[in-house]
């Protein structure tokens, strides 16, 4: 049962993952520089990640990557989506492990990273390490919406977190 | 449960710092002039044009078509049928290694100081 609840849920966070990149293609931050976006899909990956741990979040994190790629998205941002998310999912699960950190500072070092993991494949596609010069833009960017990110995390895992302690089911 | 912790502050506060820093060392290295277009495609220059010379130039690739203007000591992109279109809205590049970038067609237009430049300015220094 607690598998089966499990698997659920993970399959709820992707679908759930899915819509939010979903959304955020169809509202493009109106900024002249590429890459930056609210990342609201890794609300849904830290929350596993914090779950669960992770190996979880990685499921959910590849499967978000690959389905919205065939769905919306587009082949050729494949390795960009890629390049982030493993990175960023990399280092949060290190940040994690770190007390000093609540779930806002993981999220910050995530939307950090994330930005870094496009901005090395973009290195590599143009084959120019002068595109160096982007990355205070996507520094400040990926740290102030992973803050953001961050707090909205640490909310809904507090619910979550209310919701099983008080033995509720809530499941519809 | 988990409130926002000291160390996330920190971490924040450390980033943007480091994104001030950056973006001083990134305007300094932007500051200087320079005298030459240098288009580049999949890593490899494919033509170079003087700065000061008025020209529109036409690049039709595999990965797509870019139109480069050169005008008043400015480089811009006029057009291009990118998906993202983030070269022909990004602003016109007139320093030295500032640049324009067409990430869907490997495209990197950029202005550069030639040999000959440094010299002068080396010896005037």
């Amino acid at each position: 049962m607690q598998t089966r609840q499990k698997f659920s849920r993970m399959a709820l966070f992707v679908s759930l993952a899915m819509i939010f990149s979903y959304i955020e293609f169809l509202i493009p931050i109106p900024l002249p520089f590429p890459g930056i976006k609210l990342g609201l899909a890794n609300l849904v990956i830290i929350i596993p990640l914090y779950l669960w741990g992770f190996t979880a979040a990685m499921g959910v994190s590849l499967l978000r990557i690959v389905l919205v790629a065939i769905t919306f998205g587009n082949m050729a941002t494949l390795l960009y989506s890629l390049a982030g998310g493993v990175l960023s999912l990399s280092v949060m699960a290190l940040v994690r492990k770190i007390r000093f950190f609540s779930p806002v500072g993981v999220s910050v070092a995530g939307g950090v990273f994330h930005n870094l993991g496009q901005l090395l494949v973009a290195m590599l596609v143009v084959e120019s390490i002068k595109l160096i010069y982007y990355f205070p833009v996507l520094l400040a960017a990926g740290g102030i919406t992973g803050f953001f990110i961050g707090v909205l995390a640490v909310q809904v895992l507090e619910r979550l977190r209310t919701e099983s302690g008080n033995g509720k089911t809530n499941s519809n | 449960m988990k409130k926002i912790k000291k160390g996330d502050l920190i971490l924040l506060a450390g980033f943007l710092l480091l994104a001030v820093v950056g973006f001083y060392l990134a305007r300094h290295s932007l500051s200087g002039s320079g005298d030459q277009v240098v288009i580049k495609q999949d890593g490899k220059i494919i033509a170079t044009y003087s700065l000061n010379q008025e020209r529109e130039i036409p690049l039709k690739t595999e990965w797509g078509q870019n139109t480069v203007v050169i005008r008043d000591g400015r480089v811009f992109m006029a057009a291009a049928d990118c998906r993202d279109q983030y070269c022909v809205k990004h602003r016109p590049i007139m320093t030295n290694n500032d640049m324009i970038i067409c990430l869907p067609h490997k495209l990197v237009v950029e202005i550069v100081k030639t040999q000959m430049d440094e010299e002068v300015d080396s010896i005037a220094n």
